[in-house]
């Protein structure tokens, strides 16, 4: 039987059947112990998990047994972001966690079909559709009894959107951009090419808009961080479902267009060497999969009810025959490279960022003469600048930097806001990530030609950096920042 | 394993075995009785009990055995720092991605050679004891010494990537200290590993050599963990029960 995700605000009542069967399912697997592997905890630590912080957050008792290290070694701590499997592998996550819900579904005397909701958050013709759907916050059920899918902490906004702390707005810009994987210091799809990675620097722009602004905008960035603003907790919000299934949604939107380049090299298909993708099946049992599993036609390949409404897909694929995803995807599969890409220059100090903006400027250290000249002369070949803030630290478990970039004596333009979803424990040296903290790649090519075209100079680049929701003992450092070009295709 | 070719097809990987293999190469074809000059196998092949006084005294000694030791490092480090070299070489503008890496590898070598001096003397006594009963303690202390909290600490610290500036006055210095940073955690990750081959018969201490280089390889690949009392990363990748089950298959 092929599950169907439909919207979650279906017909805009608070509360429909799925969202009542799955607030009952999750209180079912909420009574599961945690060495249960289809309980709530257990699959939310998947994602990621810290111990002594979920005891002391009451997550967990200290008397609570825990399954054993050699098990958790392999499933726990194991979400994929900064890399070109973060897509691949929460679809994996998602389906594992739609099985087993669907089966307490079951078992609670609900639906055969039961499938995962999306939140639908980028619906332009629904008004309310940025709002977080109020079953996710009404105390109790309708029949009365308590409302786990409000079983959670959030201390950020009911309505996605601009504010002053998070200056970004949610886009579907990532949709316009072609290639699945990016070369180095630049922008793509999915991400950039890496190993496993439990929090890489190489995000791709789904990741990074709207995915981890969402996170931010529904977590918070201020103390008392809400789950959903750091990774370790974020899987124990039922709200982090609906919206990774929009997430994978807009993936498999984008991959419905033949413009997409999706990637298809083997070692993206086959996944990381060493440490591979493990979830529990709807019996507990361990369960392996690969990146080429969650493609058209493998066995993880989700079936939506709507690939174009909120995802800026306009049209369906000639060939397509409905608008779930039944069809081979129109998407090219491609293992070709992206174009290469080369560093220009860095500017030569970290920086601390806190609510003042913090300028520092990049040398360009790589002037060709055929670059020079077209600099110069503001003819603009068909190149793509990238900014590159790397190494970003802090100690706070998300945050938001707002960059603008300027040449000497020119105009100031925006570059972006960038959403820093797991910065602490990016930054933890001990940790999964190794310390090597966050990077965040900001396509300014629009924002480069703005300088050109008002005759500025961008030998010296000068990027100015603010954190605009910095409370006091929140700066976050920033260890490099570089700007690197790409030939356009 | 696909992403484990790509990763060793992709620059510099290539470079840096190309410079694993010829530190082999130079190893097996200077291997005792022929000329023992560039093989710490052979500088130690001849040292016993007796001379072990003498070993550090001697200064011609010391240089051969330097020589001999900067061999050994050049065939069984290169492979665990090509995250590193790549780092630095993608951080630099194109003219400038080779100094990058020579000057982390410089650094890098630099730590070698400083530890070598406690080493060499370490490795000369396990030599001169060298029993089989030697030669399983050593690999054992090895496996022991992996499987630490210190063990964990170092291999997370290898795996740490520092910024370098793309060009400009602080390139070269940022270069030059990644690589000493690197040295100086892959030091305290991979030290009993170097020398326990010496606890093995001359004949044997290439093929240990050679054992050793590819457990550390595995070990490199390993996960960033928090520090602790763990079973060494190549045991878990050998014996751990990988699902047989695949998801969503019937």
């Amino acid at each position: 039987m092929r599950r169907v995700r439909h919207d979650v605000n279906q017909g805009g009542t608070v509360w429909n059947d799925t969202l009542i069967w799955y607030a009952k399912a999750v209180e079912r697997l909420y009574a599961r112990p945690i060495t249960d592997r289809t309980s709530w905890r257990y699959l939310a630590a998947i994602h990621g998990i810290d111990q002594l912080g979920w005891v002391q957050a009451g997550i967990l008792e200290t008397s609570d047994p825990v399954p054993p290290t050699s098990e958790t070694t392999e499933t726990w701590n194991q979400c994929q972001h900064g890399t070109w499997y973060f897509l691949p592998w929460h679809r994996g996550y998602l389906a594992a966690f739609e099985a087993i819900v669907a089966k307490a579904v079951k078992d609670l005397g609900g639906p055969d079909e039961w499938a995962l909701p999306y939140w639908n958050y980028l619906n332009a013709s629904d008004p309310t559709a940025r709002n977080i759907p109020k079953a996710f916050m009404e105390e109790n059920l309708p029949d009365g009894s308590p409302n786990f899918l409000a079983k959670t902490f959030r201390n950020g906004e009911i309505r996605l959107g601009p504010t002053l702390d998070v200056p970004r707005d949610i886009t579907l810009d990532c949709q316009s951009q072609h290639r699945y994987t990016g070369a180095p210091g630049t922008l793509s799809y999915g991400g950039g090419e890496t190993l496993f990675s439990h929090g890489g620097n190489r995000a791709g722009a789904n990741e990074g808009n709207p995915h981890n602004l969402v996170h931010v905008m529904v977590g918070g960035i201020k103390p008392p961080y809400g789950f959903m603003s750091d990774p370790n907790y974020a899987a124990l919000d039922p709200i982090f479902w609906v919206h990774h299934s929009n997430i994978d949604r807009l993936w498999a939107a984008w991959l419905t267009s033949p413009k997409s380049i999706q990637e298809n090299s083997a070692a993206w298909r086959g996944g990381p060497v060493g440490r591979g993708f493990v979830m529990p099946d709807t019996y507990g049992q361990l369960a392996s999969f690969t990146p080429d599993e969650t493609l058209s036609g493998g066995p993880l390949e989700p079936a939506y009810d709507n690939l174009i409404s909120g995802t800026g897909i306009s049209t369906l694929a000639v060939g397509a025959k409905s608008i779930t995803l039944e069809v081979a995807m129109p998407a090219i599969s491609s293992d070709s490279q992206p174009p290469e890409s080369r560093v220009l220059g860095s500017n030569a100090e970290k920086i601390i960022v806190g609510q003042t903006a913090r300028l520092t400027t990049i040398s360009i250290g790589d002037l060709d003469a055929g670059l020079l000249a077209d600099l110069k002369s503001r003819v603009s070949r068909p190149q793509r600048y990238f900014l590159n803030l790397e190494g970003i630290r802090g100690e706070a478990p998300s945050g938001v930097l707002k960059v603008t970039v300027s040449s000497e004596g020119g105009q100031t333009q925006m570059a972006d806001s960038v959403a820093l979803f797991g910065l602490a424990k990016a930054s933890a040296t001990d940790g999964p990530h190794g310390g090597n903290g966050l990077g965040a790649t900001i396509d300014i090519t629009q924002a480069t030609q703005a300088i050109l075209a008002a005759e500025g100079n961008l030998e010296k680049l000068t990027v100015s950096i603010e954190q605009p929701g910095a409370g006091p003992g929140s700066e976050i450092m920033v260890e490099r920042v570089s700007l690197v070009a790409q030939d356009g295709e | 394993m696909y992403s484990l070719v790509r990763e060793l097809r992709t620059k510099p990987a290539p470079s840096l075995m190309a410079l694993s293999a010829a530190g082999f190469t130079i190893l097996a074809i200077t291997s005792p009785p022929d000329a023992p000059g560039f093989s710490l196998c052979g500088s130690l092949s001849s040292v016993t009990r007796a001379d072990l006084h003498l070993l550090v005294p001697d200064g011609r000694t010391l240089s051969i055995l330097t020589v001999a030791w900067l061999v050994m490092v050049a065939a069984m480090m290169p492979l665990l720092i090509v995250q590193q070299v790549r780092h630095v070489m993608q951080s630099s503008i194109a003219r400038r991605s080779n100094i990058a890496a020579l000057l982390f590898l410089a650094g890098y070598g630099l730590i070698w050679m400083v530890a070598g001096l406690a080493m060499i003397p370490i490795a000369a006594v396990i030599h001169a004891f060298g029993s089989p009963s030697i030669a399983i303690i050593a690999v054992a202390i090895a496996f022991v010494w992996s499987a630490s909290p210190v063990g964990g600490w170092a291999h997370n610290a290898c795996h740490r990537l520092y910024s370098v500036a793309a060009s400009g006055p602080t390139a070269n210095q940022d270069c030059l200290v990644h690589g000493v940073r690197t040295g100086m955690a892959c030091t305290v990750a991979c030290w009993p590993w170097m020398i326990m081959s010496f606890g093995f018969p001359v004949a044997l201490h290439l093929s240990a050599m050679a054992t050793a280089t590819v457990v550390l390889f595995f070990e490199r690949l390993g996960p960033t963990l928090k520090p602790a009392w763990r079973m060494p990363y190549v045991f878990r990748l050998v014996f751990r029960g990988k699902p047989h089950r695949s998801l969503g298959r019937p």
